[in-house]
């Protein structure tokens, strides 16, 4: 398909971004950039890590986005004593028959808000994050297929905050973006302030249903991704990786260990998206740079002499896109 | 009759004399005045017949009141009929008094003689004098305090000569050595300008005819690099490193390059087009391509000339 024809069909396809943007939008001020990347996440068949301090819209976004999906939404608030039966279901004795009934848990949904996921112990996280892997869960002898689309998002307080169990970095790897949510501008605040004071409970209308997006999801695939991006991509993660190949000496001292190959996979998926929310066909080394923050962020673990410092895997980041050519 | 009776007694009296065994002590110190804490060595010499043994005495016994420092001996010397023993002891004192060490009692036997006789040693004498204090002067030291060599000193001095070589060192590097090297690259840059090396490299792209041969996205991306390179030396924008978005938005903010903005958005978006979307333009693009990029370097170049001659003219 030549790029006119292609260029017009993801005009087309992407065409309900626009009306679920705007819908998000009835109730959500300003954190367009927050939307954007929880699309992203959808299309991208992967799952979001958000993270910010309580109070910016985290819940009320996801739930937003559900219901203009027409999609099935469980939120579960992660506690300390919070058991993966709760999570993914059980089975429950029948003094009737005799027999075991499986209770499905509320993971059989599309969309899953975990709140405040690092409130709960390590097996609480591990279920729920295989879960997200495999697609599917085991209760008893049997295997469940879950629904798609499945889509966890995830919130996280920081970590400073005390009673956290901090997710291991092998469990992080497996979220596809993890979104940084910082307060909104004084205008968009003073606009919260105002929406909130009506007495007028916002409607929100279902304008994609489930189906919609698995068909995105393909059309998806046919964005295309040229060498050169590819090529861009690699430069990127490898730069975490071996930092003096890049000519980025500073850095040496201060990565831990660098991205994954999951990393790579999820920049391109993401690139692909971003591409896709922004009505075109074809990717361009400013979608990598844009979500690039996003991919990377969780997968980048610095060394105690750049904690010592204050350098985050942000500033990394951002030194490595300072520093790789653009094609 | 009596002389007779008398002189044989006398001859037998010497006789018993001239026959007797030999032995003598004799003690001694090596002054008769001393100050208090001096050291006095006091010696006793048991000078005797080699067939005589004598028991060691004991002079910490003896030596009441005095402390007794050091006691070395017995020593033994020998010669073919008489054998010495000498003891050689180090004492001291801590208050003045005449002091007299008392005669030393040795114990000896004789060869064949089961009989435990002694004899004495002479009695010895001796000053203990105080320190002359002068009461009109002021408190010293009785000794200067001693000055022990600074080895920290050595220390310091050795990091510090280091130090200063290895200043000495960069500073003659970077006088000659990285003036070097930078002269080269500067010599090198400031023989041709900016604005005039990127149009040569774009007579050099010109030349190569890449897009006629069929290869036109190394045509767009080579033109691109050279204008993203240009902006980097005209301007000081990191356009290498950016996204066309972002580059715009650089060169929008920078005071020279307004003029070009609209035409550097146009060349960059049509050249993402043909990079990453597959995009194949036509011939007709492809030469306009290279008409702006010559375009954006004489605009900027032109900018760049007036300010070089207004600057002069105000001169």
């Amino acid at each position: 398909m030549d790029i006119v024809a292609l260029n017009e069909k993801i005009k087309q396809e992407s065409a309900f971004i626009d009306l679920l943007m705007s819908e998000i939008s009835k109730v959500i001020v300003g954190q367009k950039a927050m939307v954007e990347r929880l699309v992203i996440g959808l299309l991208g068949n992967g799952h979001v890590l958000l993270e910010g301090v309580p109070g910016l819209a985290k819940t009320l976004a996801i739930k937003t986005l559900a219901q203009a999906m027409k999609a099935k939404f469980q939120r579960i608030q992660f506690t300390p004593d919070l058991l993966p039966a709760d999570l993914i279901g059980t089975q429950i004795y029948n003094q009737r028959d005799g027999n075991f009934l499986i209770r499905k848990g509320p993971i059989f949904s599309n969309f899953i808000l975990a709140d405040e996921i690092n409130r709960a112990p390590a097996k609480v996280q591990s279920a729920l994050l295989e879960a997200m892997q495999e697609r599917q869960v085991t209760i008893g002898e049997t295997t469940f297929k879950l629904d798609e689309p499945f889509l966890v998002l995830a919130t996280q307080n920081p970590i400073e905050q005390e009673g956290t169990y901090p997710l291991p970095e092998a469990q992080v790897d497996r979220f596809m973006l993890k979104i940084k949510i910082s307060y909104p501008e004084r205008a968009e605040e003073l606009s919260i302030m105002r929406q909130n004071m009506g007495m007028i409970e916002t409607v929100i209308n279902p304008v994609i249903s489930p189906d919609e997006i698995l068909k995105a999801r393909h059309v998806l695939n046919e964005v295309y991704l040229d060498e050169k991006i590819e090529k861009y991509i690699l430069d990127i993660v490898f730069a975490t990786r071996n930092p003096k190949q890049f000519g980025l000496n500073n850095l040496s001292d201060l990565i831990s260990y660098g991205a994954s190959p999951r990393a790579t996979i999820n920049l391109a998926i993401g690139a692909k998206a971003m591409a896709f929310i922004k009505r075109r066909g074809y990717v361009i080394p400013e979608d990598v740079r844009a979500i690039c923050f996003d991919v990377l962020r969780h997968r980048i673990a610095v060394t105690y002499e750049a904690e010592a410092e204050e350098i985050t895997s942000e500033n990394v980041i951002q030194d490595i896109l300072n520093k790789i050519i653009v094609p | 009759m009596v002389n007779k009776i008398s002189l044989i007694f006398l001859f037998i009296i010497l006789t018993y004399t001239s026959f007797a065994q030999k032995i003598t002590a004799e003690a001694s110190t090596d002054s008769s005045d001393y100050l208090i804490g001096d050291h006095i060595k006091y010696s006793l010499i048991i000078t005797m017949d080699k067939d005589i043994h004598i028991i060691n005495p004991f002079f910490r016994d003896t030596l009441k009141n005095i402390n007794v420092l050091s006691i070395d001996g017995p020593i033994v010397e020998e010669s073919e009929t008489q054998r010495a023993v000498k003891y050689l002891s180090i004492l001291s004192m801590f208050d003045s008094a005449v002091v007299t060490i008392p005669p030393i009692k040795i114990e000896y036997r004789t060869k064949g003689d089961t009989t435990l006789k002694n004899i004495e040693s002479n009695p010895v004498s001796f000053n203990v004098h105080r320190l002359n204090v002068k009461v009109d002067e002021d408190i010293k030291d009785i000794k200067p305090p001693i000055r022990l060599f600074n080895y920290f000193f050595l220390l310091y001095l050795f990091i510090g000569s280091i130090i200063l070589s290895l200043l000495v060192y960069y500073f003659i590097w970077r006088k000659y050595f990285r003036k070097k090297e930078e002269t080269k690259v500067d010599k090198a840059e400031e023989k041709i300008p900016a604005h005039q090396l990127a149009l040569k490299k774009l007579e050099q792209l010109e030349k190569e005819q890449l897009w006629q041969n069929g290869f036109i996205k190394d045509y767009h991306s080579r033109i691109t690099e050279i204008i993203r390179w240009y902006f980097e030396k005209q301007f000081g924008l990191p356009a290498l490193e950016k996204s066309t978005t972002e580059s715009l938005v650089l060169l929008k903010r920078h005071p020279k390059g307004t003029k070009v903005s609209d035409i550097t958005e146009q060349f960059l978006n049509n050249a993402d087009l043909v990079k990453f979307a597959k995009y194949i333009p036509m011939e007709k693009v492809n030469i306009e391509m290279m008409e702006q990029a010559k375009a954006i370097i004489n605009k900027t170049a032109v900018i760049e000339q007036t300010e070089n001659m207004e600057k002069e003219n105000v001169y």
